[in-house]
């Protein structure tokens, strides 16, 4: 095995059984590198700095599908629990709350076939976004990549991060279940199976549901199983219609974007208020027009400043806290992006229609850079993600324009009520982000708001004792919780770091059915334990007071009985 | 009462990097070029150790983990795993360009920093950097030879002045193994008909000892080369070579306290002063070079190349730094002049890689690597030639001698290696 | 046995009344068979919910009693799915039948599961809508059913790959269950916060996709939210005809892959001629004739603004593409011999069939059985003599095989859809063309076409060509439906 062998935490005979299944390079159970392997991104803060993460028993990294399949087999036999991990950005998968986890890395399963004709990729674990995206751009196909960002896993981004969410799905199919056309599954008991067409072989990724009932759904809700449901060794995945003139990439980093040919261009537009840019954006959804359409916030603007050799984070906030709510609040700004699917004269009548619409509605447009930093490979999204040192408070949901601007009320509001001083940046009335999708049928919206990673982190000589917890409570706790069980709500914190037992049987007790599939796949609970269920343990580990507010809120949104169909 | 910020500084203190190991996202940046130039999956890695080794350890992120476990005595620095993970990195600085492209943190000064720790510690150099580093100490020069000899690549033709604005430095390699590099460089001096001036006893930069974590060594030689270089005179001190055109440029202010601006001199690669003269009709690089290339950035010459400037401060809430700090980030490195001239000799057709700029793979000869880990060093210059193999090149070529000559070892299939220089010196009719 | 179905009736026509609880012959007929060649199955009675509530009760008392239950809402159907197998009750919900809401301002339609074509695409017209439809279903079909049962959309240039959102489900063990974003106890009711929107979860799993292709054996759905779109104010019909399936594979991947037109269709002359003939039988043998053997059309579409000039912008890219690729093919904005029809069919294909005509399938011979699978366009050309070789086995002519070939999503894949007509009253037309359409299916199946849809008449050859799929799904019905009362016979079940 590589490095130093240690069988403190894995039973040695398990151990070399594994190794009989990759080879001696590809498996290590030395502490030192197991230790690197954990407590990475999101994770570190919540777990890591939390003091309950631990680090794993054991990293594996097959490449094939057939040794994924012995892996897990070999795991199921030893009762060894194991863990599927690829990108390490955002996934709590990365953080253990026990020892003795196998690690099964996928990154260097890493293959991706295209079939440009049939508009589809068929792309193992270790693909990236930004890796699938450069295969297929100067082929005239496009898929979106979400606000993850361009590094983690096509796979684990479909089917584990809320609905990937993105810019570009306003054109494309919006929810992740539909742009996933097959798959390959290894279950947690090691046995594998094909989804979709892809029963007809490596070479059909074309169509998604099943011989007869679709089963699609089954990897990938309002959020996943975050590995414990086995394994997805292969995905086909959709790719739509682009043009066919390069995107040219340009400049030295932090400074690259790419060239944007004719047939792509990207439109900033100012409204006097809100409630224009509102109608403005109706209107274009009716005209089925554009390829991206988003409300950018003022931070945005300050952050794209941030540039070159000046420090990052000064800059940053020296510009933001030269805002008011008044400078802030007569800032409405539009982005869309319009691409001349059917030629340049495409191009041109949909931006004749869109400055119909904005001089209709009373808005100007601005002088637009015609590059792109991040919209198609995404490089940059921790720069929004990170400017404090920790990952920003992020509050987000999806559902229709009218409901999200509902949901934006409650988000600011409750983000006043959680503001301290130190701790938080004010948010100056900012308004949220918002992008629309579907055609304008859904929208998705996120408030930001800033903690001191200072506070946060054990080590840093600013440590706060309590802010740890407020923030978890803030961020992670009533705050999605309240608004999402009280009244009705997808969003980012469901995606795998709210107790999702908190939400039924608010949302007709789907934990039942969680718990029943996982009894008949995983009899012996070592998918990824405790996934589905790992913020019941984080939180269960907090101080009461915390505890308790996560129940008492939880427990108000469940009190409220189905009130049926009010037309019955 | 108000708790005391955070106080840091720039150098290679291992504590003062906790903030990095803490505040790594795990993004994997360190992993990927630059995403907005990636060509599909082959060539889309930019460290070679973590692609070799295939473990998140050797990649910058799991270094970052690891240090913090160190600093937080959850691992001990005596363990032999750890000190294969600092001392198998390359230091090629492609980690720190790409975190860079969306945080502050200092990844590479992490490493270098984790490096001179466990060789303060005693648990490092290895035993492989012994040779080297002993004969930089006791013959100035990494090869151990007779440092009478080292100007004996001079042409005859060539006659340096015993005092010039310029100082040509040529460095070890250059004057004992690839000559060709130093007497092709002298010849464009003269076409140029420009006066230059050498050390007769020029020493061993030092590279070698302060990217092997030998930092005490190190500054000792730093000093005692600088003062030899200013008590020249010289304005401007030239190299061909990149390692250490990048170690007086940076590592000398570095390890010495001082900021580049505060040199003396101007610190230039060949290519810069060559690249000045073709544009003032100076040199003319007019013979014809049937010849269809690729350029690789060498790590030193390009993103590893921005001045030093010391700092040290604070750091306070929300991670802000007072007073600011001015990140090295790789956007100044020379990385057009070799494009440009290049381009200026005729019959030559320049093509790139996918990899380059300030995303250029690592010829796999830095940091000791090559002496310690000499399979993966021949591993990761190979993987640079079927890089350039993909472009239709016949020649690859470089501006660094530690480059030429990791590529000149790895070459199995035909493609040639050259220095910029020699191509400058057939442009030149030499 | 007369006892148990007695005792049935009664408890069933205590949650819905007496007079939604029948069982005479014309029902038992009428109500055991639908329009494929499926044999007509027996069945104690038909029993007619009109709630949710009463639905539930239904399903929960046949767990408890242990019957099976079909659920049927809409009253015509084509493939055999919804033909009991197992006796049992027919559940028909076509009392279901309100448009509970048209949200204009995000284009969704709250329907129940009896909601049929006629009447949403009549409640949307007016407003200035339309929603996306399968090729001409019949008026009284029912939107949710034809979603679940995976009818393809005419339209490939939106993105329709399944047109269903939020669900309100009944499982087969009686539970109560909403799918996607609408699942929350306030839903439609004051308080709420969503409006269905998103068909995700909840939780780590998406309900809906269980439910389409299930022919009724893993749940009931109740109401779905539909998308609808804006209707073009103006719009324009290119005929591209062809004289052989082949040379109209390229044409449609280009001109989709520019994502031009709204709707995009290839028909054969049988089925074209069957769908725009309205003397039978004189103006259908002379169509036949005349109309090329192949046609693939495409609508063109303009919306409220500027609507001339998105139809000129596609044209002029279509036929840029034509001439540069496919110069030895016409570009026709009519059909020769055919008056207005470039004005008729845009608007026909955004209607369902009228009711007051026989259904354009019906209409040739009264009768027809249609062999449809998924593949994709470069593997469409393989599968036509194949066909033909089976059908001449059973001596069925060539030329009478309708032939429908719908691209999907832009060009990735398509459905192909051959017809057989044949007529309803002969028994032994009927029994040839059963045989003929299994020998079919089975040459088609091992030329790798992806049956999608395994309806009674193939589904053994489908499940037995991948045996593990089979084994899956039979391990999710266990929980779904534990006492295997929803449609037992289907599928693998």
């Amino acid at each position: 095995m590589k490095g130093i062998e240690n069988f403190d935490n894995i039973p040695e005979e398990a151990a070399r059984a594994l190794e009989a299944v990759v080879g001696s390079e590809r498996i290590t159970t030395d502490p030192v590198f197991c230790a690197a392997d954990t407590g990475l991104g999101l994770s570190r803060e919540i777990f890591g700095w939390g003091g309950i993460s631990q680090n794993a028993a054991c990293i594996i990294q097959p490449t094939t599908t057939e040794q994924v399949a012995r892996i897990i087999k070999t795991c199921n036999r030893y009762n060894v629990p194991f863990m599927p991990v690829v990108c390490r950005i955002c996934a709590p998968t990365n953080a253990q709350l026990r020892t003795d986890i196998v690690i099964i890395d996928l990154v260097w399963m890493n293959q991706c076939i295209v079939d440009e004709k049939n508009m589809y990729a068929i792309v193992e674990p270790g693909v990236t976004q930004a890796v699938l995206q450069s295969e297929i751009l100067d082929k005239d196909l496009y898929q979106f990549i979400c606000g993850g960002g361009g590094y983690p896993s096509v796979i684990a981004d479909h089917v584990g991060y809320s609905s990937a969410t993105g810019i570009l799905n306003y054109r494309t199919d919006t929810w992740a279940t539909r742009r996933m056309s097959g798959m390959e599954w290894v279950s947690p008991e090691g046995e594998i199976y094909r989804i979709g067409s892809m029963v007809k072989g490596d070479d059909s990724g074309y169509w998604h549901d099943g011989l007869g009932p679709g089963i699609v759904g089954f990897w990938k809700g309002n959020n996943g199983w975050a590995g414990s449901m086995g394994i997805l060794t292969k995905m086909a995945i959709k790719l739509y219609p682009f043009q066919p003139e390069k995107l040219v990439p340009d400049g030295i980093s932090c400074d690259t974007a790419v060239k944007l040919p004719p047939r792509v261009r990207w439109y900033n537009v100012t409204f006097p208020t809100e409630e224009s840019l509102e109608k403005a954006t109706h209107e274009i959804h009716k005209a089925q027009i554009c390829a991206a359409v988003n409300r950018v916030p003022v931070y945005w603007r300050e952050i794209a400043k941030c540039r070159g050799d000046r420090d990052f984070r000064n800059i940053f906030w020296e510009a933001w806290e030269q805002e008011t709510p008044e400078t802030v609040g007569q800032s409405h700004i539009l982005r869309v992006l319009i691409v001349g699917y059917a030629s340049l004269k495409h191009l041109e009548y949909e931006e004749r229609v869109l400055m119909d619409i904005i001089s209709e509605a009373g808005g100007t447009p601005r002088r637009t850079k015609q590059t792109d930093e991040g919209t198609f490979y995404n490089p940059n999204t921790i720069d929004q993600w990170m400017p404090t040192g920790v990952f920003g408070l992020t509050t987000g949901s999806w559902e229709s324009e009218r409901c999200v601007r509902e949901h934006d009320d409650i988000f600011i509001e409750r983000l006043d009520k959680y503001e301290f001083k130190h701790e938080y940046l004010p948010q100056h009335g900012e308004q949220p982000w918002h992008c629309s999708w579907a055609m304008g049928r859904a929208r998705y919206t996120e408030t930001h708001a800033w903690n001191d990673g200072a506070l946060l982190d054990p080590l840093d000589p600013l440590f706060d004792d309590g802010a740890g917890g407020r923030h978890l409570l803030a961020a992670f706790g009533s705050l999605g919780l309240d608004i999402i069980i009280g009244n009705g709500a997808q969003d980012l914190a469901g995606v795998f770091i709210r107790p999702i037992s908190l939400e039924s049987p608010a949302y007709f007790d789907f934990t039942q059915w969680v718990d029943r599939f996982r009894g008949e796949f995983d009899p012996k609970g070592i998918a990824a334990p405790p996934f589905p269920y790992m913020m019941e343990a984080v939180i269960s580990g907090l101080p009461p007071e915390f505890q308790d507010e996560f129940k008492a809120s939880a427990a108000k949104a469940r009190s409220k009985p189905w009130l049926g169909n009010p037309e019955d | 009462m108000e708790k005391e910020k955070e106080h840091t500084s720039l150098g290679l203190n291992l504590e003062d990097y906790l903030y990095e190991a803490q505040n790594c996202t795990g993004q994997r940046a360190c992993l990927f070029i630059d995403l907005n130039y990636l060509q599909g999956t082959d060539f889309s890695f930019r460290c070679p150790v973590w692609q070799k080794e295939q473990l998140s350890a050797y990649g910058a992120m799991g270094k970052c983990k690891l240090t913090s476990d160190l600093l937080t005595g959850k691992i001990d620095f005596s363990n032999p795993t750890i000190r294969e993970i600092a001392f198998k990195d390359l230091m090629c600085g492609s980690c720190d360009a790409a975190c860079k492209r969306n945080l502050d943190l200092e990844p590479l000064l992490l490493i270098e920093s984790l490096r001179a720790k466990l060789v303060e510690l005693g648990y490092g150099p290895l035993p492989e950097h012994k040779p080297i580093s002993d004969n930089i100490e006791k013959s100035n020069n990494r090869y151990g030879q007779d440092q009478n000899k080292r100007m004996d690549w001079l042409p005859s033709s060539v006659k340096p002045v015993p005092k010039a604005d310029i100082l040509y430095f040529a460095g070890c390699r250059a004057c004992f193994k690839n000559t060709e590099i130093a007497a092709a460089t002298a010849n464009i001096f003269t076409a140029a008909k420009a006066e230059f001036m050498v050390l007769p006893d020029e020493p061993c930069c030092g590279h070698y000892l302060s990217t092997t974590g030998q930092i005490e060594k190190a500054r000792k030689i730093f000093e005692k080369n600088l003062q030899l270089i200013r008590e020249t005179g010289a304005k401007t001190v030239v190299f061909s070579c990149a390692d250490c055109f990048k170690t007086i440029k940076v590592d000398y202010p570095k390890l010495l306290g001082f900021s580049t601006f505060d040199l003396g001199f101007e610190v230039k690669h060949i290519t810069e002063m060559a690249d000045e003269w073709v544009q003032a009709g100076r040199l003319q690089l007019d013979k014809r070079v049937d010849m269809k290339v690729t350029y690789t950035d060498a790590c030193n010459l390009g993103r590893m190349s921005d001045p030093w400037i010391p700092w040290e401060g604070t750091r306070g809430h929300f991670g802000r730094l007072n007073p600011p700090r001015t990140v090295r980030r790789g956007l100044h490195g020379v990385y057009e002049p070799p494009r440009d001239l290049l381009k200026a000799i005729p019959g030559i057709e320049l093509v790139e890689m996918v990899r380059h700029h300030e995303n250029a793979w690592c010829c796999g000869n830095h940091g000791g690597v090559k002496e310690a880990y000499p399979e993966f060093s021949v591993w990761t210059a190979s993987e640079r030639l079927r890089e350039a193999a993909t472009t239709g090149a016949e020649a690859i070529i470089t501006a660094c001698s530690g480059c030429k000559e990791n590529f000149t070892d790895a070459s199995q299939d035909g493609m040639k290696v050259y220095d910029i220089t020699e191509i400058m010196a057939m442009a030149i009719g030499k | 046995m007369v006892t148990q179905v007695a005792a049935i009736k009664e408890q069933l026509a205590k949650i819905v009344g007496k007079e939604n609880v029948f069982d005479s012959p014309d029902a038992i007929e009428k109500y055991g068979k639908d329009n494929s060649l499926v044999s007509p199955g027996l069945f104690r009675c038909v029993v007619r919910p009109r709630t949710v509530a009463e639905t539930q009760q239904i399903v929960q008392l046949a767990n408890e009693i242990r019957f099976a239950v079909v659920p049927q809402s809409s009253g015509i159907h084509f493939n055999g799915g919804s033909v009991p197998k197992e006796g049992g009750v027919v559940l028909d919900l076509s009392r279901m039948d309100r448009i509970t809401e048209i949200d204009e301002e995000n284009k969704l339609a709250h329907l129940k599961v009896g909601v049929t074509w006629e009447q949403l695409q009549t409640a949307l017209e007016p407003k200035g809508y339309r929603s996306i439809i399968p090729l001409l279903p019949p008026a009284s079909r029912s939107v949710v059913t034809d979603w679940l049962e995976r009818e393809q959309p005419v339209v490939q240039s939106l993105e329709y790959s399944e047109p269903l959102l939020s669900m309100q489900i009944i499982w087969g063990n009686g539970e109560l269950f909403v799918s996607g974003s609408a699942s929350n106890h306030a839903f439609r009711n004051p308080g709420t916060t969503t409006d269905g929107v998103a068909p995700l979860g909840p939780g780590p799993m998406s309900y809906d996709t269980f439910l389409t292709g299930a022919q009724g054996t893993m749940g009931i759905v109740t109401w779905a939210i539909v998308q609808f779109e804006p209707l073009p104010v103006m719009s324009k019909a290119i005929f591209i005809p062809t004289n052989s399936l082949e040379e109209a594979i390229e044409p449609v991947y280009k001109i989709l892959r520019r994502r031009i037109s709204y709707e995009c269709l290839t028909l054969n002359n049988i089925n074209l001629a069957t769908i725009l003939t309205e003397k039978w039988p004189e103006q259908f043998e002379k169509l036949r004739k005349n109309l090329p053997p192949w046609t693939t059309i495409l609508i063109l579409g303009g919306l409220e603004r500027r609507p001339e000039e998105k139809i000129a912008f596609e044209e002029e890219a279509l036929r840029e593409i034509m001439a540069s690729n496919f110069s030895n093919l016409e570009v026709l904005t009519t059909l020769p011999g055919m008056s207005a029809v470039e004005k008729k069919l845009p608007e026909m294909l955004r209607k369902p069939w009228p009711a007051d005509r026989t259904y354009w399938k019906h209409a040739y011979k009264g009768g027809c059985q249609d062999l449809m699978f998924i593949t994709t366009l470069n593997r469409v050309a393989g599968f036509m003599p194949l066909i033909k070789e089976v059908a001449a086995k059973y001596q069925y002519p060539s030329n009478d095989i309708g032939c429908y070939l719908q691209p999907l999503q832009n060009g990735r894949s398509c459905q192909m859809e051959f017809s057989f007509y044949y007529d309803p009253n002969n028994e032994a037309e009927k029994e040839n063309i059963r045989n003929l359409y299994r020998e079919a299916a089975a040459a088609a199946l091992d030329c790798g076409a992806y049956f999608n849809r395994p309806y009674p008449m193939i589904a053994d050859m489908v499940y037995k060509q991948d045996g593990d799929y089979a084994t899956l799904l039979k391990r999710f019905k266990k929980y779904f439906d534990p006492n295997n009362i929803l449609n037992p016979g289907n599928l693998c079940f």
